[in-house]
């Protein structure tokens, strides 16, 4: 392998990983709250979905991608009515809006299917994105990846550094002694919900204006369901959502290549590996061992009631 | 109040329409027709190339036919079930689109006699079921041929879905095309087992640039692959439909389905009480493939060239599978002197020596 295939490679990989890792920050910060909202796959479609339509009509890459975040936004804040105003089962409203965000957005799509555009351009940093290997992967790539390595450090310092954080996670471990402590839990969960789904409408932006820049129904082909897996393994831990994500991406470019180099495997059992990797990551969870103490939160999924 | 001319005008009327013969609405019912495709329109490609030959042919036979379509339909029981629900509901002639209906198709047909099943791109024929093919292999071969006149690297990138014969056929006849221009053009096939995951098929084509490909072409559905070769800055080749507009830069040619003359075709035999299970094949000599959207920067000399293979084609001076032909594990195909019969075509499951890539099985 030549120096030009690795340095393209990681490119590659680093786009790969990104909308993944904006939508598997999004599910974190909610489930950090107790939020489990399992409809991502259909707010990334409609993410998807919003910035293409709304690129195309305007011209405008800002515009889209404040659509898509403001769509992502507006579908979680339906989730925390469901789930915060009406007390409706969790699981079966994210199920709900993983189905409904996956039919909506064929509807609206179907209009743009054949039309191309241009995709955001890449940014160019002088001098270092000249560097071996390394150069065009981490200072050639397009602005919206940078803003999401920003999100990842605001994320995980506001979560693990913060005071803030200390108050999701109580929310998110005993809602009960939160709301006695004086916390707004209901308020807090539906902000969560909604920037979390704010940041899956983001990663969903990324797949129709950056990696491929276009529109096909369910383009964003199980990330969202790949996504929640994702926090599961890490722990809810931000650097470990981060570091799971990017390694998927550099998964999937990296069985295309061992087909490439001969080194073939049966393409169902390829498919299947992120799956199996994330089962064996339950079952490591699951035990009493070194790693058991990286659990949900508590209350994670639990619909919390307040007497007064 | 009352109108006595008004009422007596209607009842004019009804007795004009319920006239037996009388009115030209109730003369004959018209033939319902009936299309299921396995991707969703959406996705562009391969089904999308179906839905505007059925625009084509609801204008062309007017009030003679309605036409239905349902998309999403994915082999397996749901094909079945779908088929058979159509079939109930009075549908006449249903044309099943995708290589995936093929055994649904064959097995709902034998269940409903009176009803005709088409079946596209498969090799199963029953009483009731025929099959059609377009020869896009001819328009591969032509895309191959002015591939290999302009690549530089000379190596040609192929981002396949499945190996089934269709996808098989494609790659073969654009590496005979490619290597009938440039004798030292290598194609390399990257499998990626989906027909419409656009990232997939990026990724693909984004390794196979890496690999020095500078032509790189696709047998799925999206524009995916043609627009990431563009966004690297080397030739693509679409398919299926015209994917110029993805590629404004540095787009080749795209190779088009043109699925209006067969399905015109079948549709006036069932109208004629003629119909037959068939095995039909439509190809350059019916427009149903073409060469479509050049980009601009392809020399004209290029052009010129493959257009003088396109009349040899049509004239039959050239074939695309005239032998000898070896598949990659070493035996021979099509003997010297001999061209493939179009039941070897159907079934074509080899590719030839020579080709870059695993097969996965």
């Amino acid at each position: 392998m030549d120096a030009t295939l690795i340095a393209d490679l990681l490119y590659t990989a680093l786009r790969a990983g990104t909308p993944l890792a904006l939508c598997a920050l999004g599910v974190l910060i909610a489930e950090r709250a107790g939020v489990l909202n399992l409809g991502q796959e259909g707010i990334m479609l409609m993410g998807a979905v919003t910035g293409f339509v709304v690129c195309t009509e305007t011209g405008s890459y800002s515009l889209g991608v404040l659509a898509s975040t403001g769509v992502g936004a507006s579908m979680g804040l339906l989730f925390a009515g469901l789930t915060q105003g009406l007390y409706a089962n969790p699981v079966a409203s994210g199920l709900a809006l993983a189905v409904f965000g996956s039919g909506l957005s064929t509807f609206i799509g179907s209009d743009y299917v054949g039309s191309p555009l241009a995709g955001i351009p890449s940014l160019t940093i002088p001098w270092l994105s000249k560097l071996p290997l390394i150069g065009k992967a981490l200072f050639g790539q397009d602005p919206l990846l940078y803003l999401a390595w920003t999100l990842a450090l605001v994320t995980g310092l506001v979560l693990h550094r913060s005071r803030h954080g200390l108050v999701l996670t109580a929310v998110g471990e005993n809602p009960e002694v939160a709301h006695r402590l004086g916390i707004r839990v209901a308020l807090l969960r539906t902000l969560t919900a909604c920037i979390g789904a704010a940041m899956t409408g983001l990663g969903g932006a990324y797949l129709s204006l950056v990696y491929t820049p276009l529109w096909t129904a369910e383009m964003s082909a199980g990330r969202g369901w790949i996504a929640l897996a994702m926090v599961v393994l890490a722990g809810w831990r931000t650097g470990g959502v981060v570091a799971a994500s990017y390694l998927f991406g550099f998964f999937s470019i990296f069985n295309l290549l061992m087909q490439d180099m001969g080194w073939s495997m049966s393409p169902n059992l390829l498919a299947m590996t992120p799956y199996v990797f994330c089962l064996l990551a339950l079952i490591i969870l699951s035990g009493k061992g070194r790693f058991s103490a990286r659990r949900a939160p508590t209350a994670l999924g639990q619909n919390f009631h307040a007497e007064s | 109040m009352h109108h006595p001319p008004t009422r007596l005008a209607t009842l004019l009327a009804l007795i004009l329409v319920l006239w037996p013969g009388a009115s030209p609405v109730l003369a004959a019912e018209p033939l319902k027709v009936a299309f299921v495709h396995e991707n969703p329109v959406g996705q562009g490609g391969w089904t999308l190339s179906h839905e505007l030959a059925r625009e084509k042919i609801e204008a062309h036979f007017g009030d003679a036919i309605t036409t239905t379509a349902l998309d999403g339909v994915v082999p397996g029981g749901d094909t079945e079930r779908v088929l058979t629900k159509l079939a109930r509901g009075g549908q006449q002639l249903i044309f099943a689109t995708s290589f995936g209906h093929m055994s649904a198709a064959a097995r709902v047909s034998r269940r409903f006699p009176r009803v005709i099943f088409e079946h596209a791109a498969g090799y199963t024929l029953g009483r009731n079921l025929g099959t059609y093919q377009i020869r896009a292999y001819q328009g591969r071969y032509l895309a191959g041929y002015a591939a290999g006149l302009v690549t530089r690297t000379n190596r040609l990138g192929y981002v396949g879905a499945f190996p089934i014969p269709e996808v098989m056929r494609g790659i073969n006849a654009f590496t005979l095309g490619a290597k009938a221009a440039n004798p030292d053009a290598q194609v390399d096939v990257i499998w990626i087992s989906t027909w419409s995951d656009a990232s997939r098929s990026r990724e693909a084509a984004e390794l196979l640039v890496s690999k020095q490909a500078d032509v790189i072409t696709h047998h799925t559905e999206t524009s995916a692959v043609v627009q990431a070769a563009d966004q690297r800055g080397v030739w693509s080749v679409g398919y299926q439909t015209d994917r110029s507009a993805f590629a404004p830069r540095h787009h080749l040619v795209s190779i088009a389905h043109n699925w209006f003359p067969i399905y015109r075709d079948k549709i006036q035999s069932v109208l004629d009480g003629n119909w037959s299970p068939e095995a039909n094949w439509v190809g350059l000599e019916q427009d149903a493939t073409r060469l479509e959207g050049w980009g601009d920067k392809v020399p004209e000399s290029v052009r010129e060239q493959v257009m003088a293979q396109q009349s040899r084609l049509l004239s039959g001076d050239l074939r695309v599978f005239a032998g000898p032909l070896t598949d990659a594990d070493g035996q021979q195909q099509v003997a010297a002197g001999e061209v493939i019969t179009d039941e070897a075509l159907l079934k074509m499951e080899w590719l030839l020596e020579g080709i870059g890539g695993d097969v996965p099985r």
